[in-house]
């Protein structure tokens, strides 16, 4: 699989999910009609694997690999791939990095490593900007880079800074609460060197969407890609009353993927895909994820259902492909 | 006097500011000025007194009533009067609440009491539901329950109880994080019988209404409330491209006042109505509040600058095209 050339990180992109056995070994077959199903979704510009989604946090460097190979087989040739790049020593993201880029990726997802924590990232800006300086170094890759909301946040000095040294550097996967998030859109789109603002708010997603993000990179897109794609071009025609009436389809299935504990978000995901048949059950996710309980099956299902999700994708979504041309 | 005890609090409501003298005694003349100004803008639903902005935690009891005599003057018959409620006494509270009803105010803000902190929120639901049920049995204003992030936010359920429980209450006015935020409008405004949910997320307004909430009941309506009305307008429309317009105004406004510290949100509020020539200076805050210093002032000027406003108001916002009617 070739690299798509100077692929720009923007629009629609779904992050996939992972398929275990009950051994909790990868199972490829089903990850592979995962992917090629997300991949058949109009409107979508590419699809990131090796993220949360994919349970990055329990998977090895040969597993990462194996599945940028699987990916690239599968569906490497229809859209460019973005690579997860996960790891707490910036010495190991360089190498998950090259991996990705030998393998075919057409960008990078940098995720910030946890040991940046316990207040490093505020009080030592210069370790997050090592980090991304020896991935941007290891590779020519275009680099999304993670923006969380929690104490692993860049400032925002420093994630403007970055942005401006880092030429790599095309677009941000923001998860900032809504303020910051507005204030990140308006500051990196004024950099001399644009960077592109992805929106991984999918609990909000079209107000997310209305601050201006040129896009959104979401773990939710691995299955509901199909109602983002349409929110997302309506928002882009200005056409609020067909973004409020997909929002609101949305909004049952974020309620329940984004549900407190915020954690177990891919965890219900697996189990939409399984409960609507596009991958083969039972779910499995692997440990410290645990199974979810009958209560929460229930609230899954409900939620396909009320959001009109079924087994072939979200129903009556060409009345909106219309309105928005 | 407006007043109508089946009033459903709605559209947009600025909470005006509090003017004081060098000596930090009331300014009657200043505020009398500033609640006529507020009175004068079009598309307005009602005016809010003795609210944060007013800086109810430095104001007495005498100040309170005074405030409220003041601003019932203004309106006349023009707008509707709402003054906060504002203690961490459920018995002063009903006496501050029969206090309006008595003056002649047309619905009350209820604020948490502090008394709730420190888990009782969350842990026992029922001082809150005795807070509220205590001044509803004192007056029969409308009563609109003031819901805040963090430790004083009522979780959901409750908060659906109160509403359930005390037919006064017909709006809230909503502080919650974005998916939250949501998840509340949905909620309340689909009770049996509806309470509506005015927005407080002044600092990603457009984001909030697009949710689908009822109104915005705001702090910096005290400086920006013609925006808000356009604002409103637009989305109530359902023209996007307008309201981004105007959302692209009031971002430099509100990027300025809901910066950190928050806290000296309405301290700045006050310093943009004397540089706008709205209140004479200097602009005097009750301590604890402290004098901004230069730095702020000069993001004071730098934010009115750019959003373009005057005097009057927001320059040249009678030229921007008609919402679609």
């Amino acid at each position: 699989m070739a690299r798509f050339k100077d692929y720009e990180p923007h629009g629609v992109i779904p992050a996939t999910l992972a398929a275990f056995d009950t051994d909790f070994e990868f199972d490829w077959k089903e990850t592979r009609r995962h992917l090629a199903f997300v991949a058949q979704t109009e409107g979508i510009t590419a699809i990131t694997v090796n993220g949360h989604a994919s349970e990055i946090h329990a998977c090895s460097f040969d597993e990462q690999a194996r599945m940028m190979d699987e990916a690239g087989e599968e569906i490497g040739d229809r859209i460019p791939l973005i690579a997860g790049v996960y790891a707490d020593g910036s010495i190991e993201a360089v190498r998950v990095a090259k991996m990705a880029a030998d393998r075919g990726a057409s960008a990078l997802l940098c995720f910030p490593p946890a040991s940046m924590g316990f207040g490093v990232i505020q009080r030592r800006p210069e370790t997050g900007i090592t980090h991304m300086k020896m991935i941007a170094d290891a590779t020519d890759l275009p680099m999304i880079v993670f923006q969380y909301q929690n104490e692993l946040a860049y400032p925002f000095d420093t994630l403007v800074q970055m942005c401006d040294e880092i030429d790599n550097i095309r677009a941000i996967k923001d998860w900032s609460p809504p303020q910051v998030h507005e204030r990140h859109i308006k500051a990196l789109h004024s950099l001399t060197h644009p960077v592109n603002v992805l929106s991984t708010n999918s609990a909000w997603l079209m107000s997310s969407l209305v601050m201006g993000a040129d896009g959104l990179l979401s773990g939710a897109g691995s299955v509901i890609a199909d109602l983002q794609a349409a929110l997302f071009r309506a928002v882009l025609a200005q056409d609020l009353a067909a973004a409020q009436e997909l929002s609101d389809r949305i909004w049952f299935t974020t309620q329940v993927f984004y549900a407190d504990p915020f954690g177990d978000m891919h965890n219900r995901m697996k189990e939409a895909l399984v409960l609507l048949g596009r991958l083969d059950g039972p779910a499995v996710v692997r440990p410290p994820l645990m199974k979810l309980t009958e209560t929460e099956f229930a609230r899954i299902a409900e939620a396909m259902s009320a959001a009109g999700i079924a087994r072939d994708g979200a129903t009556g979504l060409d009345a909106f492909a219309v309105a928005a041309e | 006097m407006a007043r109508c005890d089946d009033w459903q609090p709605d559209g947009v409501i600025p909470a005006a500011l509090l003017p004081f003298t060098a000596d930090f005694s009331l300014d009657a003349a200043g505020a009398r000025r500033h609640f006529d100004h507020l009175v004068a803008t079009d598309g307005l639903s009602a005016i809010t007194v003795n609210g944060h902005s007013s800086e109810i935690h430095a104001c007495t009891a005498d100040d309170q009533a005074r405030v409220l005599d003041i601003a019932l003057d203004a309106a006349g018959d023009a707008l509707p009067v709402i003054s906060g409620v504002y203690s961490d006494n459920t018995l002063e509270a009903a006496r501050i609440a029969r206090m309006a009803d008595d003056h002649g105010a047309a619905a009350l803000l209820i604020f948490p009491p502090h008394s709730i902190g420190m888990g009782g929120g969350q842990s026992r639901p029922e001082m809150a539901r005795a807070h509220l049920s205590a001044i509803a049995s004192a007056t029969d204003l409308p009563l609109i329950v003031f819901q805040y992030d963090g430790p004083y936010a009522y979780r959901l359920d409750d908060l659906v109880g109160h509403c359930e429980a005390i037919p006064a209450i017909r709006a809230i006015k909503d502080k919650s994080p974005p998916p939250l935020h949501e998840r509340t409008i949905n909620t309340l405004q689909s009770l049996p019988r509806p309470v509506n949910v005015l927005t407080t997320c002044s600092a990603w307004l457009m984001s909030s209404l697009v949710m689908g909430a009822k109104g915005v009941l705001s702090g910096s309506g005290s400086v920006i409330a013609d925006l808000h009305v356009a604002l409103w307008n637009a989305v109530q429309a359902n023209d996007l491209s307008r309201a981004r317009e105007i959302n692209a105004r009031i971002y430099p406004t509100a990027q300025c006042f809901y910066s950190q510290p928050i806290c000296d949100q309405h301290n700045r509020m006050k310093e943009a109505l004397v540089m706008l020539g709205r209140l004479d200076g200097p602009a005097v805050v009750r301590p604890p509040l402290q004098k901004l210093g230069e730095a702020e002032l000069a993001n004071i000027r730098a934010a009115i600058d750019a959003t373009g406003l005057d005097a009057r108001g927001a320059s040249g916002l009678n030229n921007l095209p008609v919402a679609a009617e």
